[in-house]
């Protein structure tokens, strides 16, 4: 049986929701692993988002409206960006057309700007260094988004998400195409700095060295409660981009019916823990940069994106 | 299918020279180096396959064995000394260099498609470019780098580079020109090894920024 669209729809933000405190709490547990410690509960994330639920959010004197408005802004543009991409099924849903990938890329900023604005609103010094740091990051990571676009739309003459999709489950000749490995990469280094991970940000808990995390010190109880699943539901959405769309677009429902969504469900969660698997590899073999030689990593990422579109003139496809 | 491992390979041999840039480690550029050769060897087995020249099989494996293996591990044998900095001071800093790096092989293709355009497969033009890119930024390193071991792997740089759009071009190249080629190969490493040895026994530096005056 086919499940309306409305209701897959519906599911796709479920799933969000549902699956997003999972994919960090995976990351940290196997990260400790490694580094031959137990660690945490696969589901501290949800534990830590119930406590803070139920607390009070303790609003600082100085706050405008606009430190009350941030958590909501954020919280409903990541749900929005759901609605966007193809989280299960690799037929567009009605919603799915409101915007196309770079839609969702300025709704990602969208929530960032948000953030930072929050962050310097209650005047505090940490929140304004950490927003003048994710905003030296965001500049810099910005210019390798837009070619890392601007290479899908070469390749698949669309930056619909769905249309990708089709372009490279057509044949190896897409798929292997080097300039799709090479976004695949670009969008690989992207993903790192977009989700504060090393080589830019370690995960020690210092405010000194913190460059997103700082941006949220003021908050409490549920705000933070908020921000915090916003945040698990950005890497989780970065990661179905990365998985869905551009490095295994297979294993998508095609049909539509229960069984598909959730083999589709349950494919995408091992897509990433492969992804999570090599980021804490990434993260548990390299130290952090210096903050000045943050242009060199973003550097390379923004070659490697335009050199995709050279290779993409180059092999003439 | 060839197309595919060609392309793949192409770009491949063209990143490694972009890491090249992109580093300012020594040891990484003797891998890049390598792998950038290795590349190299692959893609002439496959012209071999695709054209049927026997003679490009002895190329392949000659390439690897002296571009591959023997120079990068007599370089890397060289930079272990003490006198070596291992880390180098970059006049033109990184993300400068790999910008100017891609802006040398836009440059490299906008040069070869009008040359090439209707008269070949894309894939040989592609080669044909990526060939002079490397060659170009070759000589970007060689007169940007001042370490006397990346003067060698400028010049092996842009030797790679005529490799790849000679071998591409002209399959049939016989068997006798790769040799001399690769037998200068090793004697121009050797050579810049022994004034390597020299000035690290005279000056105690490699870095060719420290030579100021000519004297005979």
């Amino acid at each position: 049986m086919r499940l309306p669209d409305v209701v897959l729809q519906v599911l796709q933000v479920v799933t969000v929701l549902a699956f997003s405190p999972l994919i960090t709490g995976l990351l940290k547990r196997i990260e400790e692993i490694v580094e031959s410690k137990r660690g945490p509960s696969v589901l501290q994330p949800y534990y830590d988002l119930r406590k803070l639920f139920q607390k009070e959010w303790l609003i600082p004197r100085a706050a405008s409206p606009i430190f009350l408005l941030a958590p909501f802004v954020v919280f409903t543009a990541m749900i929005a960006i759901t609605l966007l991409i193809p989280v299960l099924t690799d037929f567009p849903l009605p919603l799915g057309f409101m915007g196309d990938m770079l839609g969702g890329a300025f709704l990602f900023t969208l929530a960032s700007f948000m953030v930072t604005l929050a962050g310097m609103d209650t005047g505090s010094p940490h929140g304004g260094l950490g927003a003048s740091r994710s905003t030296f990051v965001a500049i810099l990571a910005e210019p390798t988004l837009i070619l890392v676009l601007i290479g899908v739309a070469l390749i698949a003459q669309s930056t619909l998400p769905y249309v990708v999709i089709k372009t490279l489950v057509a044949g190896p000749a897409a798929y292997f195409n080097p300039a799709h490995l090479l976004i695949v990469t670009a969008f690989f280094l992207l993903f790192l700095a977009d989700t504060d991970r090393l080589p830019l940000h370690s995960d020690t808990h210092v405010e000194i060295s913190m460059i997103e995390e700082a941006r949220i010190l003021e908050y409490s109880g549920w705000g933070l409660a908020l921000l915090k699943w916003a945040s698990h539901m950005k890497q989780f959405l970065l990661l179905v981009v990365f998985c869905n769309v551009l490095l295994f677009p297979w294993g998508l429902s095609h049909s539509g019916t229960i069984p598909s969504v959730v083999w589709a469900v349950l494919t995408l969660l091992l897509k990433m823990t492969v992804i999570v698997v090599l980021v804490v590899i990434v993260q548990t073999s390299i130290s952090r940069l210096r903050f000045f030689r943050y242009q060199e990593y973003l550097g390379a990422s923004f070659i490697l994106a335009l050199l995709a579109i050279i290779a993409h003139q180059l092999t003439g496809s | 299918m060839t197309t595919i491992l060609a392309n793949l390979m192409i770009v491949a041999i063209l990143l490694a020279s972009l890491v090249i840039l992109g580093t300012r480690w020594l040891r990484v550029y003797i891998h890049a180096y390598a792998f950038q050769s290795l590349m190299l060897s692959l893609m002439t087995g496959l012209l071999a396959v695709e054209t049927g020249h026997r003679a490009l099989y002895v190329v392949a494996i000659l390439t690897y064995v002296v571009r591959g293996l023997i120079v990068p591990l007599i370089l890397l044998r060289i930079t272990k000394g003490p006198v070596v900095d291992q880390e180098m001071n970059l006049i033109i800093k990184v993300p400068t260099s790999l910008l100017i790096g891609v802006l040398l092989s836009v440059f490299a293709y906008g040069v070869t498609l009008p040359l090439l355009h209707g008269q070949h497969p894309p894939m040989v033009v592609g080669a044909v470019a990526v060939g002079l890119a490397i060659l170009f930024i070759g000589f970007f390193v060689l007169s940007s780098r001042f370490q006397a071991v990346t003067h060698i792997l400028g010049l092996l740089m842009i030797e790679n580079g005529i490799f790849l759009a000679s071998v591409v071009l002209a399959p049939g190249m016989p068997l006798i020109v790769e040799l001399v080629v690769l037998f200068d190969i090793l004697v121009t490493v050797i050579a810049m090894i022994i004034v390597v040895q020299v000035m690290a026994a005279r000056l105690g530096t490699t870095s060719a920024a420290k030579l100021r005056r000519l004297t005979g």
